[in-house]
């Protein structure tokens, strides 16, 4: 998966930029909307800031990972433990999840200490998150679903993924996606009607630790990982 | 009341629709275009307002499968969509063939424009 060089800025810009008309038009359409009902209009405001957010979270993602991989900073490494980072991610996304019709579920099992860098896997994991969550969440699916943040160890990985019960990518999808990445507008078109730019924007971010995105599955899940090198460091303390 | 069958993926827009259209027209939203086809033939609509870029199955493959029913050739059909229409340069004869009467981009579209767009259609199919 090296080789397939999404990381090459100006297509993963073009990406992130066609994602963004989205959340734009949902703001400029629901602005125009027509009603006096005060609850509706209270509505509409949240979901106004929401996507207002999301969009700012894609932008600000990608333009880190560009950062990092630009040559332009140096990422730095040092021992974190995932669990911390979930519950960030679970905080962070937890807003959205609720707007989006989706209860967040926090499951940490017996992990270690790993190497990484706690700002970028965060925004990595917000942005696999809110890409599942705006996805999955269409007018065709009407009940109230879940997602589960798992971090787990398998000998000498910790694993971290996001899974659901309703997303279906699996390996040879995610694969195709990242080879069609210059040539298709909509990458997965099994899973969403969008692009999905967050997930190769935390693609892009999770290189930078020498880490992998890769379809996963847990409990009966389907999910989205990335595997991490234990701290060594902190295994002896 | 006149019936319009939106397909809409996206929630929210799907939501912007059903506020600014509800009091002039009979609506129906769905994100699926199976679902589409099944609720066309409950309850035949006055004209099929779509986006292109939709899950599974493809708007493109929706416009073959809508036309294929004799009674469904004459409905007109707007594409309302977030993919620019230069996207689809081969296709200009295909919109033609598939007798679609607009093609608007939703980032220059406001609904006030596909408003009027929707009475032109209507008063030209009455008189």
């Amino acid at each position: 998966m090296d080789n397939l060089n999404i990381s090459s800025n100006h297509i993963l810009l073009k990406s992130v930029a066609e994602e963004l008309r989205l959340p734009l038009v949902q703001i400029s359409r629901l602005s125009e909307s027509k009603n006096d009902d005060k609850q509706t209009i209270i509505g509409n405001l949240k979901i106004i800031e929401s996507s207002a957010d999301l969009a700012l979270q894609l932008l600000e993602s990608y333009i880190f990972g560009l950062d990092y991989n630009d040559g332009q900073k140096q990422i730095e490494l040092s021992p974190i433990t995932m669990g911390a980072v979930f519950n960030d991610v679970a905080h962070q996304v937890h807003k959205i999840a609720n707007q989006n019709n989706c209860d967040i579920e926090l499951e940490i099992k017996n992990t270690h200490p790993i190497m990484g860098n706690y700002e970028a896997i965060k925004l990595a994991f917000i942005n696999i998150a809110n890409s599942i969550l705006v996805s999955t969440d269409t007018n065709e699916i009407k009940e109230r679903r879940s997602m589960t943040l798992s971090v787990f160890s398998k000998g000498p990985k910790n694993f971290a993924g996001i899974y659901t019960n309703n997303l279906n990518i699996t390996r040879s999808s995610w694969e195709r996606s990242l080879l069609m990445f210059e040539k298709s507008r909509q990458k997965m078109p099994n899973f969403s009607a969008n692009n999905c730019s967050g997930f190769y924007v935390a693609h892009n971010i999770l290189e930078t630790m020498s880490s992998t995105l890769i379809p996963s599955k847990h409990n009966g899940m389907r999910g989205l990982a990335a595997d991490f090198k234990l701290s060594h460091q902190m295994q002896l303390v | 009341m006149k019936k319009i069958l939106f397909i809409e993926p996206d929630k929210v827009i799907a939501r912007s629709i059903e506020q600014y259209f509800k009091q002039y027209f009979d609506l129906t939203i769905t994100g699926s275009a199976k679902e589409a086809i099944f609720l066309a033939d409950e309850s035949t609509p006055d004209i099929v307002i779509m986006e292109i870029q939709l899950k599974n199955f493809n708007g493109i493959d929706f416009i073959h499968e809508f036309r294929s029913y004799t009674d469904w050739q004459n409905i007109p059909i707007i594409i309302y969509s977030i993919v620019p229409p230069s996207e689809f340069p081969q296709n200009k004869n295909f919109w033609k063939k598939m007798n679609i009467q607009h093609y608007l981009y939703k980032p220059n579209v406001k609904l006030k424009t596909l408003n009027v767009k929707i009475d032109e259609l209507i008063t030209a199919n009455v008189s």
